[in-house]
């Protein structure tokens, strides 16, 4: 192993510009009983990443069929918005049930709305005249 | 004798009062009290036709309204009306005759044209639906309103409901 190729590799493994290839060859290199003096510093770093390299899973996983979680994400989603939908239900009866200030001030409302509404159809009688009253200024000149 | 001595009570009476137990008569009064914890109520609601109320309701400082379906009555309320207007000097503001409905304003007026120290409004021969207060159908309103009150205010609750008569009152307002 050329020892020149090897620092250049490990210069651009700390840039972080290695290729898969490059790493490998740094992992064969590292994994020899000796190493370069200049490079011993790296040698357990390098090892340590073999290491976990090398490691395998050889049990099963276990894949849950899809379609089950589909189902219990369905339910999940149903449960809460049921949940939900009967939260919003205890909010608005709450909201139904008004204090006594609230059903006076509801009924006083009522009254007035009406006391004002009679108020305005005598002020469009008014209106009325006013209108007239104009109308009647521009053909009268009063100067 | 008893009659009469009875008769004159009853006319010096607050109509109010009077009918303020009877079963043919729906009562509704708000207290200065209850005015004063509905000022507060409204701060709380925070929406802008809350606001205008709030407005009128701090003006006012006694609210009563009666209504009935007793013929009988209802010219006992009119009596006590007319006796009112004299005693308290109450001016005429108008009177509205609707296909459904008579409706008379009397007002206490003040130097300010606009402001109001009692209003009364007394509704009487009404037949249409359109007059919706709960579910009764009352052949006669006398709605009774004291304190400092401002008339255009109160007629600018309906502009907010955009009834075409609001808008009427809000063009001439305008001009």
């Amino acid at each position: 192993m050329e020892l020149k190729q090897v620092h250049k590799y490990v210069d651009l493994y700390f840039e972080g510009q290695t290729t898969r290839e490059q790493e490998v060859i740094l992992m064969d290199y590292f994994t020899q009983p000796v190493v370069d003096a200049n490079l011993v510093q790296f040698k357990p770093y390098f090892e340590a990443i073999a290491n976990e390299r090398r490691q395998t899973y050889n049990g099963k996983l276990q894949v849950k069929p899809a379609s089950k979680t589909k189902w219990r994400r369905a339910i999940a989603i149903a449960v809460i918005s049921i949940f939900g939908f009967f939260m919003t239900q205890i909010n608005t009866t709450q909201a139904i049930q008004p204090s006594p200030e609230e059903i006076v001030f509801e009924e006083f409302k009522g009254y007035m709305y009406f006391v004002s509404q009679k108020l305005n159809k005598g002020h469009e009688g008014l209106a009325h005249i006013e209108t007239f009253n104009q109308t009647t200024n521009k053909f009268i000149k009063t100067d | 004798m008893i009659a009469l001595i009875t008769a004159a009570f009853s006319w010096g009476q607050d109509v109010f009062e009077k009918y303020e137990y009877d079963d043919s008569v729906s009562y509704f009064s708000i207290s200065p009290k209850m005015f004063q914890m509905l000022a507060k109520l409204s701060i709380e609601t925070n929406d802008s036709e809350a606001d205008n109320f709030i407005r009128i309701v701090e003006e006012i400082e006694s609210f009563k309204v009666i209504t009935t379906e007793s013929k009988d009555i209802s010219t006992d309320i009119q009596t006590w009306v007319d006796q009112h207007i004299k005693t308290q000097n109450l001016e005429e503001l108008m009177r509205v005759r609707e296909k459904g409905a008579h409706v008379n304003f009397y007002v206490k007026s003040t130097k300010n044209d606009d402001r109001v120290k009692k209003l009364i409004m007394f509704v009487t021969d009404i037949n249409e639906d359109q007059i919706k207060l709960g579910n009764r159908k009352p052949e006669t309103v006398l709605l009774y309103l004291s304190g400092d009150i401002d008339l255009t205010q109160i007629s600018k609750l309906v502009n907010k409901m955009n009834l075409p008569g609001g808008q009427q009152l809000g063009k001439l307002n305008e001009k």
